[in-house]
């Protein structure tokens, strides 16, 4: 069969408002993950061991479990006990759920590499531990984090594809309905390809303009002389 | 022991002395095990007493600890601002003073990375002399820094000398010690072993055992 | 007879059908896996090389396959590949193809990493030798990029388990599909979803047991090494 391109770009229109839906659902998503994925790296270094022992138990729970067997459950479980549950609202919350232990890791991670000498400084000048946590360790933390939470965040846009699965129509699922409609199944994914490469590789973009603009003037450690440690 | 007001008290002795921890004590870093430290008449021991206790007294790295995310300027102002609550503007012409003051004037903006150790440890003066603190603890101030660049952080610290400000220093520089302190107390395995006159500690060392270690710290 | 088509309840004949399913789902990912690790071993060699023409081409394809989303992988290949080829993969061939040219162009990064990593001067002091450029890559330079790319690599492959769940939107019957399958039947989600994710669960801590082993059998190899050198 010859490859023909022109029913898929006919409808053009069609699957850009898939994407339009891609957008907004990533960019939701990718705000909410960060917060609560900010929460959890939190109370993953509670004081309380209860805090603690609950936000490691998130992490794995859903590090080590398929994202399309959260949704499913989520999207046909949460109706079982009364909460009503909508595709596009449900697709928001379980990336976000997901995608949020991946980021607890990594800011956890950023936090470790927080020398104690400067967290030592803000409480020596009677910063209160949350002053401490808001205006110096998170910062510095965050910038370590934020290349890594760039590819969680590219990561969480190809996840969104799986949405189409509980009937969201985003770019995937728009390209489903091409795809069954024009039986051009090859031409509409590649163009879909090339359309989710597009979205990533803009994401990574903004990612390192928003490192250079915040983050590069901090070098990786203050250099200094004769620090054993 | 007691740190008068205005005077300026050199810590000396071996390493591991515990010179470090005494100042660490005091400014509320470090738990203190036995006995007690009152800073104008409240307890380190008190747990209610320590933002009060954290406000007089203001600490200057031996490694710097400065924010790294922050400009010099915004190192000097986060705590006057979310501590003391100061007005924003008035901190940044104080900090601006201070910058001046310890030759920075032009680095306000820049990163600590930016900087020099020399620099560095001038911004951590001003941050800690921005709280206006009654007692200034200086730990090893000079022992991460180039040699060619303590002369510039001693000479600020001559300048502090002076004006008020209870300085506690923690030194391995004796003969700055000499020049600007009042009292030198000497400690050793943990135990203050002498405190007395610079001039008496310096000139009319009675223990031997004292001078030997003054002379052998002055090469 | 109202029974026989509304059956609500588990049977004996459900857990053969998990059985089966996690066959499939161990099918799937050990196929993909070698043979994905496979191919992305060849393709870092060739992208590490600098070959004209060929090494580019490496390039496009690692860099488009890790900037799209599987789901839309296995579309293209599963209903797109017979319209345009004269290849029409079954559900499973299609399932364990694209996972892994997927698991592939991850590889590919994290060989090439790991070979950019070696200092120039084992080039050189090979070169002095008198190596060619094939020995000192089998003898000197490959030996220690494995050392190097593996914990990444073996992170991939316990991560691309759940991943495979995305292998039952086409068809193929393996745990997620059963577990699709129980849910049809039973209209159990609350149930169902949490049981099919523990198993996936148990699966995944497994592999990270397994794969930290072997971590640590490398690395006591790794200090006998140097302690010789």
């Amino acid at each position: 069969m010859r490859i023909d391109f022109s029913p898929v770009l006919a409808r053009l229109d069609y699957l850009l408002s898939g994407l339009s839906l891609t957008v907004m659902v990533s960019l939701a998503a990718i705000v909410l993950s960060f917060a609560i994925g900010v929460l959890v790296a939190t109370s993953r270094i509670s004081r309380y061991r209860t805090v603690r022992i609950l936000a490691a138990g998130y992490i794995d729970l859903f590090r080590n479990t398929p994202f399309l067997v959260q949704l499913f459950f989520l999207y046909f479980g949460l109706p079982e006990i009364g909460i009503p549950t909508e595709p596009v609202t449900t697709g928001i919350l379980a990336l976000s759920l997901t995608a949020a232990a991946g980021n607890a890791e990594i800011v956890r991670s950023g936090i470790e590499t927080v020398p104690r000498g400067v967290v030592e400084a803000g409480r020596s000048y009677g910063l209160s531990a949350l002053q401490v946590y808001r205006y110096v360790i998170l910062p510095i933390a965050l910038r370590v984090a934020w290349r890594p939470l760039g590819n969680a965040f590219v990561n969480l846009v190809l996840t969104t594809s799986i949405l189409s699965t509980i009937t969201v129509n985003d770019l995937t699922g728009n390209a489903n309905n091409i795809s069954s409609e024009t039986f051009k199944p090859f031409e509409v994914y590649l163009v879909v390809l090339v359309i989710y490469c597009a979205v990533t590789f803009t994401v990574s973009a903004v990612v390192n303009a928003v490192y250079a603009l915040f983050f590069a003037r901090m070098a990786e450690r203050p250099v200094i002389r004769g620090q054993a440690a | 022991m007691h740190f008068a007001d205005g005077e300026v008290t050199a810590i000396l002795g071996p390493s591991g002395a515990g010179k470090s921890t005494l100042i660490r004590c005091i400014n509320c870093l470090e738990a203190i095990s036995g006995g007690d430290i009152v800073v104008n008449g409240k307890s380190v021991r008190e747990k209610r007493a320590m933002l009060d206790i954290q406000k007089q007294t203001s600490m200057v790295f031996q490694h710097f600890n400065l924010y790294p995310h922050l400009t010099a300027l915004q190192n000097i102002t986060l705590a006057p601002i979310k501590v003391l609550r100061k007005n924003k503007a008035d901190v940044e012409a104080q900090a601006r003073g201070l910058l001046d003051m310890v030759g920075l004037a032009s680095k306000g903006d820049r990163h600590p990375a930016e900087l020099s150790g020399g620099e560095q440890q001038r911004v951590g003066i001003c941050r800690a002399l921005a709280m206006n603190p009654q007692h200034l603890l200086l730990d090893e101030v000079t022992s991460a820094i180039d040699p060619e660049m303590t002369a510039e952080v001693l000479r600020v610290i001559e300048e502090l000398a002076g004006t008020g400000t209870t300085l506690i220093l923690v030194t391995h520089e004796i003969e700055f010690a000499r020049r600007i302190a009042d009292k030198v107390a000497f400690m050793e395995g943990g135990k203050l072993v002498a405190h007395s006159d610079a001039e008496t500690f310096f000139n009319h060392q009675s223990e031997e055992r004292i001078s030997r270690f003054v002379d052998k710290m002055k090469h | 007879m109202y029974e026989m088509y509304q059956n609500v309840d588990f049977t004996l004949a459900d857990l053969d059908l998990l059985w089966r399913g996690l066959q499939w789902t161990l099918l799937v990912w050990s196929a993909s896996m070698v043979l994905g690790i496979g191919l992305g071993f060849v393709l870092g060699l060739v992208a590490h090389a600098r070959v004209p023409v060929l090494s580019q081409l490496v390039t496009v394809f690692v860099e488009t396959f890790r900037n799209s989303p599987l789901l839309v992988q296995l579309f293209l290949v599963f209903y797109g590949l017979p319209l345009v080829t004269p290849f029409s993969p079954g559900p499973a061939e299609a399932a364990i193809f694209t996972v892994a040219i997927n698991t592939a162009a991850f590889t590919v990064v994290n060989l090439v990493a790991a070979l950019d990593a070696l200092p120039r001067g084992q080039w050189q002091a090979a070169g002095a030798f008198g190596l060619s450029y094939g020995q000192t890559m089998r003898y000197i330079v490959l030996p220690q990029a494995i050392r190097t790319a593996l914990p990444p690599t073996m992170n991939l492959a316990v991560s691309q388990l759940q991943t495979t769940s995305l292998v039952s939107i086409i068809g193929v019957a393996d745990l997620t599909r059963v577990g699709t399958m129980l849910y049809t039947r039973t209209l159990k989600p609350f149930l169902i979803w949490p049981a099919i994710g523990l198993i996936y669960f148990i699966l995944a801590k497994i592999l990270s047991v397994l794969a930290a082993r072997v971590e640590r059998r490398l690395q006591t190899k790794n200090s006998w090494f140097q302690a010789a050198a």
